[in-house]
């Protein structure tokens, strides 16, 4: 039952971060990151992310438009680099401004109920 | 295997699953990706354990590109209750029953049912996402099987009654039906079939059958009792029927009672598959709407 409950649990917290994974990718995409380092950089302040979830998100980012990308060596292998678009700036300031009013409402609905 | 080599199996894999104009491109980010996050010192089992961790290959080239579905997920249910639906009406092998078929032939029959099913549902599918203003949803009138209209139930009675007719005393029934064309003579049951254990069972459960169906109507509602009866009456008259139809001889005269046979195992197929519908439709029940005007019966 406990086992039923905490799996239950770990469920839900994964939807709830599957929710936010765009907002958080794009976020640290101001700049050039590639997949590796962008993933321990998500990593490092928070919010990890599976290799096998990430990668392909950032292609689906990109079909959509969201993210622009280019391959480069630097110190090391051939890497794919993936950034902002122009159309992906303007979808991150909407979302994270729709983010910071969805907060205060849920905060709010919290309140009220352990009130 | 050395890492390496698990490597670029695991890569040609998932890269094998995606839209070919995808394919080179995902496998040289995988490629550089996964060399990175396994590392060049890595172990063979140290790799296959990181790649087993990362997904199989068809789940992870569902996560770069949304795969196609022959059959649609949302189908699956309206796909299953089809097979089964046709499968019901492939014919018996059991050959002592007139119409009948071989073991062979039956799995022909099912595997060819099943491959117009998926060539209809890929079919629908495909044209339900190149056109989908075609397949929106559309109400439609929702039915009250609870309610009982006459003009449904009399023709109902009147082709029981009449069954139970021509059952009893076939000769006369059929003579007078064809005009005096069939001699009374021919239609004499057998001995046998006319002994209690055989033709009287399927003749005490159609007047039951009568009499439900006329309580049913003048009451205006199925209740769940009845529901019930009506079910187990309807499955007791195709099994009679089934078993007159593959056991021994109904006419003495041999064309007859080819016929006969023919005949009862039509109707009991009929009435074994008007059970199991019903049966199905009380499995998955929804209970009708609560109104004033109407009591509402489980």
């Amino acid at each position: 039952m406990q086992k039923a409950h905490s799996d239950l649990a770990a469920k839900l917290e994964q939807e709830l971060r599957r929710g936010v994974l765009m907002l958080a990718v794009l976020s640290q995409l101001k700049d050039n990151q590639y997949g590796y380092s962008l993933r321990h950089a998500l990593d490092a302040k928070g919010m990890p992310i599976e290799e096998g979830t990430l990668y392909p998100l950032l292609r689906r980012m990109e079909e959509q438009g969201l993210l622009q990308s280019e391959w480069k060596i630097e110190d090391g292998p051939p890497r794919r680099y993936y950034r902002r678009s122009k159309d992906g700036e303007r979808i991150y300031r909407d979302l994270a401004e729709q983010w910071r009013a969805l907060v205060g409402t849920v905060e709010g609905l919290m309140e009220e109920s352990t009130s | 295997m050395n890492a390496r080599e698990i490597i670029e199996s695991y890569i040609v894999d998932v890269a094998a699953q995606l839209p070919r104009r995808q394919r080179a491109d995902v496998a040289a980010e995988l490629r550089s990706l996964l060399g990175e996050e396994i590392g060049a010192s890595a172990t063979a089992d140290e790799t296959l354990a990181r790649l087993r961790a990362f997904g199989r290959p068809a789940e992870v080239a569902a996560r770069y590109h949304t795969p196609y579905a022959v059959i649609d997920p949302v189908d699956t249910h309206n796909f299953v209750l089809a097979l089964i639906a046709g499968a019901l009406l492939i014919p018996s092998t059991n050959q002592r029953l007139p119409f009948s078929i071989d073991h062979n032939t039956a799995a022909l029959w099912f595997l060819a049912w099943l491959g117009v099913l998926v060539i209809l549902f890929a079919l629908k599918s495909w044209a339900a996402r190149r056109w989908p203003q075609y397949f929106q949803w559309k109400p439609s009138k929702v039915r009250d099987y609870d309610r009982v209209r006459a003009i449904e139930q009399l023709p109902l009675i009147a082709i029981l009654v009449f069954y139970e007719t021509v059952y009893l005393v076939p000769g006369p029934a059929i003579h007078l039906l064809t005009g005096g064309r069939v001699d009374q003579g021919v239609l004499t049951y057998t001995a046998d079939f006319a002994s209690p254990l055989r033709m009287w069972w399927f003749a005490a459960i159609v007047p039951m059958l009568v009499v439900l169906e006329a309580m049913a109507m003048v009451r205006g509602r199925w209740t769940r009792l009845t529901r019930t009866i009506e079910i187990t009456l309807f499955l007791l008259a195709g099994t009679q029927l089934g078993w007159h139809a593959s056991y021994g001889s109904i006419f003495m005269n041999a064309q007859a009672d080819y016929g006969a046979r023919m005949a009862f195992q039509l109707v009991g197929a009929a009435c074994i598959l008007t059970a199991l519908y019903k049966i199905y439709r009380e499995w998955g029940r929804i209970p009708p709407v609560v109104t004033t005007t109407t009591p509402v019966t489980r």
